[in-house]
């Protein structure tokens, strides 16, 4: 019977592929090759909600159109991966507007003399002016803009000052090594405020509307055409000064949903670059000879279990030992990661031997050790506890969250899984901080260790979720953090919040993950950027 | 009786307007009853505590739910829908971009599937049993079997990934192209409207694979309903009668059965078409549509209030325009309607 049926379905096939080809015989229209040479073609998954980064609701798909088409002051340089892999460099400043700076002030300060002849798309000079509109707009709109600006000290209008037509100051009021960098993450963009100015309201003083759909800049790449849910077409700016010229003149970014239709389209050719693929097709297609596969990790970001401490078993560090210990690493690592990414898992010494981060934990799956530690706290029992997970991020979480519930299992916890759809994660998880065990992922941009425990360890901060304190931590941090990296103490001290992390467990790493781009062999140029998004001014084709 | 007819159908509108109105009123409810707050999830990533308050205000959601029903029917009757967070464009705009993106591929396939299927199922009710009864048999089990996210994927995979006759796979036209200027917002007809058949064609082959998907999964109901309708109508005592009388068994088979049989078809046809446009969200989503399955599917993950309430009106006011449609065909149909009432 099975097979009768199959034999038919395949009849029907036949039946309908008859008809199509039939169809498409005279339909089918080749491509014009000559056109393809300067133009770079990218299928991503997700798609674009905005042209303005500092809008409300703005997701993180759109924030390449801040770093294309629009110029910060400063941007970060890029260093070799090996393995031809290029990622930016956080260590090392570069110019982009501003040809150089200098601290003044005691350090207190800075002075950013702007290139003198670069000018927006419409033709005027950017000015001093624009950079101090643009600057004020992202620390007075709220949300995301402010939030990120205020990580670099930056919160109020009167920290901007305009010296002269091509100076520019910012004041931080105190030394503060996050400022620089910060000025080089995708919110500080400078727009032209000529043009904004004219499409203010009353209601919206910082055209917001008009931005939104409408970009005012003047960097490399200028809007060709925006289809919402379709595509975006950049094409190139030819007066752009502030850096080499691009290579390629136009660049379309497709969104293509379904994973499996990006990958068809960069195995047929039809795209130059596939963007999110999962783990799986990029293993596979790391062995395509055809394509080019570029797998870096994320710096400063890990994925990992978080501990709840309000629940009460978690409250005692023995038990957030035992289930550290009764964790399958390995297992995950290749399951869920498919052994894309760094592990960090198993070090061999039991204090932090470098300020390096992310760095390895010492624990390493034993169950007996985890069962003793279980038995010391008062559970040789065990508990029952629901281990949450991101539906969002299903393809790593999904089979996470099974080989977790099995090992537990295997010490007496009984860890049912509790799936949460995209939409609720922030509120229950980051806002409300309610869930008990957890798989999370977060990551800072500024790529400094100090900065990833200020966010996920201290108490009250958004990415703690584990609702972990420790006043020692808290002291460590707030000193270190606008301590300069070459201060004597820095080194200690970040040792110190490792060893402190590695001791307490409030959160278990498992690993550090990959940014994984699939491109044709004749493209070159990408860079994993910590933001995450394509930087398609460094791109070019053979 | 034309009289009668206009009645009826006067009728059939005023009663639409309960519905539309149930449909609001439910539709508002059940979107706050989802869970997520919308607030939060477009505050952004970094968002503190005051941000979020910020967007909730802005959105106007720190209001009571009364207050935002009110503002909600007023901005309606102004003709607005709302703004969309995830798309971040008007939602108006998304459904006039969206809506005939999904028709024009759906009435393809629902064309596509009908062409098939009926003179499959005619020809299987004439000879039951037979090879061709069999071959329907299947292929209706066969289609009502495959799930519709694997034979989009399948037609894919040999089309276009192994054979590569069919353009790729990234939507409603491909990017050497510029979609003709929108006047139905199909871009076949846009195109052959301005007279440019090299953009028709490619639009038009674009097209081809995802309708045959939709084809396959119309296929089913369709033939099956043909055919034992017309099995039933065949057996009934007019065509007996007709036979008596000497009639052509062409003029008893496509004039007598095939217009009686025609009724409950039609409600089949109805059927499947509001099922096609709602629901063909994984063929959208595998040939990267534009559609508006994947925006309400989108939307409904992402908490987008507005975008949910407008989606369902807009498809609520099509079922509610499809039936009626289907009401005054079967008024053609049947020549009992007008005359009984």
């Amino acid at each position: 019977m099975e097979k009768k049926s199959k034999v038919n379905i395949l009849k029907q096939m036949t039946g309908y592929g008859l008809f199509t080809m039939s169809l498409l015989g005279g339909l089918t229209t080749n491509a014009n090759a000559n056109s393809r040479d300067e133009t770079l073609v990218i299928v991503s998954g997700t798609s674009i909600n905005s042209l303005d980064i500092h809008r409300a609701g703005t997701n993180r798909p759109s924030y390449q159109v801040a770093v294309n088409m629009y110029d910060r002051l400063v941007s970060f340089g890029i260093k070799s991966e090996g393995e031809g892999n290029l990622k930016s460099d956080s260590t090392q400043i570069i110019p982009e507007l501003a040809t150089h700076w200098e601290s003044v002030d005691d350090g207190t300060a800075y002075i950013f003399h702007l290139r003198e002849d670069a000018t927006f798309w419409d033709g005027t000079l950017v000015t001093a002016a624009d950079v101090k509109w643009s600057f004020d707009r992202a620390v007075s709109l709220g949300g995301f803009p402010t939030v990120q600006m205020k990580a670099g000290g930056l919160s109020s209008p009167e920290q901007f000052e305009v010296i002269d037509e091509h100076t520019f100051k910012v004041i931080m009021g105190e030394a503060n090594k996050l400022t620089l960098p910060d000025l080089a993450v995708p919110i500080p963009i400078v727009i032209n405020s000529k043009v904004a100015l004219q499409h203010i309201t009353k209601d919206d003083p910082w055209a917001t509307e008009y931005l939104h759909k409408t970009p005012a800049g003047g960097g490399a790449y200028m809007l060709e055409r925006w289809m919402p849910g379709q595509q975006l077409i950049y094409k190139r700016f030819d007066g752009w000064k502030n850096g080499d010229l691009p290579a390629m003149s136009r660049v379309i970014v497709r969104d293509v949903p379904s994973s499996s239709t990006r990958r068809a389209l960069v195995e047929r050719g039809d795209a130059d670059v596939a963007l999110d693929l999962p783990s799986k097709d990029v293993k596979e297609l790391m062995s395509n000879p055809k394509l080019k596969v570029s797998s870096s990790t994320i710096d400063n970001t890990l994925h990992a279990i978080g501990l709840n401490l309000n629940f009460e078993p978690f409250g005692n560090p023995k038990v957030r030992q035992a289930i550290a210990y009764a964790l399958p690493y390995q297992q995950i690592f290749d399951v869920a990661a498919y052994g894309l990414g760094k592990p960090m898992w198993g070090r061999e010494s039991s204090k932090a031997e470098s300020a390096v981060w992310p760095q390895p934990f010492p624990y390493k799956t034993n169950i007996d050790k985890a069962k003793a530690l279980l038995t010391e706290a008062g559970y040789e029992n065990g508990f029952s506890v629901p281990l949450s997970m991101n539906l969002d991020f299903a393809q790593w979480m999904e089979p996470t969250a099974l080989l977790i519930q099995e090992n537990l299992g295997k010490i007496g916890i009984d860890a049912p899984i509790n799936k949460i759809p995209g939409a609720s994660w922030r509120t229950k998880a980051l806002v409300e901080k309610g869930l008990e065990l957890h798989m999370k992922n977060f990551g800072g941009w500024l790529n400094y260790p100090d900065y990833y425990f200020f966010w996920a360890y201290l108490d009250g901060h958004l990415f703690n979720s584990m609702n972990f304190h420790n006043d020692e931590m808290k002291s460590l941090v707030d000193v270190t953090l606008k301590m300069s990296v070459d201060a004597p103490e820095y080194s200690t001290n970040v040792k110190r919040m490792i060893d402190i992390a590695t001791d307490e467990v409030p959160m278990i790493p498992l690993w550090q993950p990959t940014l994984d781009v699939v491109m044709q062999k004749n493209v070159s140029g990408y860079v994993n950027w910590f933001h995450r998004q394509l930087d398609i001014r460094s791109f070019s084709k053979e | 009786m034309l009289y009668d007819k206009i009645q009826l159908i006067i009728k059939r509108l005023m009663l639409a307007v309960p519905t539309l109105f149930g449909v609001l009123v439910i539709s508002f409810c059940l979107t706050r009853a989802l869970p997520g707050d919308p607030a939060v999830y477009f505050a952004g990533a970094m968002a503190d505590e005051a941000s979020i308050q910020q967007v909730r205000e802005k959105l106007g959601l720190d209001r009571s739910l009364p207050y935002q029903f009110l503002a909600y029917c007023n901005n309606l009757l102004n003709g607005e829908l709302g703004q969309s967070l995830t798309t971040g464009q008007s939602v108006t705009y998304e459904i006039k971009a969206r809506l005939p993106a999904s028709l024009e591929l759906t009435l393809l396939g629902l064309f596509m599937g009908l062409l098939t299927a009926i003179p499959l199922g005619i020809l299987a009710a004439l000879k039951p049993n037979t090879w061709i009864d069999h071959l329907c048999r299947v292929l209706v089990t066969a289609g009502a079997s495959t799930p519709i996210f694997f034979s989009g994927l399948f037609l894919m995979f040999v089309f276009y990934y192994l054979l590569g006759w069919s353009p790729s796979p990234i939507g409603r036209l491909d990017f050497i192209y510029l979609e003709p200027p929108h006047v139905t917002g199909f871009y076949t007809i846009d195109a052959l409207i301005i007279g440019d058949y090299e953009v028709f064609k490619a639009a038009f082959a674009q097209l081809l694979l995802p309708a045959s998907t939709l084809a396959l999964c119309a296929l089913a109901p369709i033939a099956r309903m043909t055919r034992s309708s017309m099995i039933t109508a065949l057996e009934s005592e007019y065509v007996k009668a007709a036979k008596a009388n000497g009639i052509s068994a062409k003029m008893r088979v496509y004039v007598y059965a095939l217009q009686n049989a025609s009724l409950p078809l039609l409600t089949v046809i109805g059927l499947v078409f509001g099922f096609l446009l709602g629901g063909n969200v994984l063929v959208e989503k595998v040939y990267s549509w534009p559609g508006i399955g994947s925006f309400a599917i989108d939307a409904l993950v992402a908490s987008d209030y507005a975008a949910i309430q407008g989606f369902v009106l807009i498809m609520a006011v099509l079922f509610v325009t499809l039936n009626l449609i289907i009401d005054i065909l079967y008024t053609l149909f049947d020549p009992r309607m007008g005359r009984n009432e």
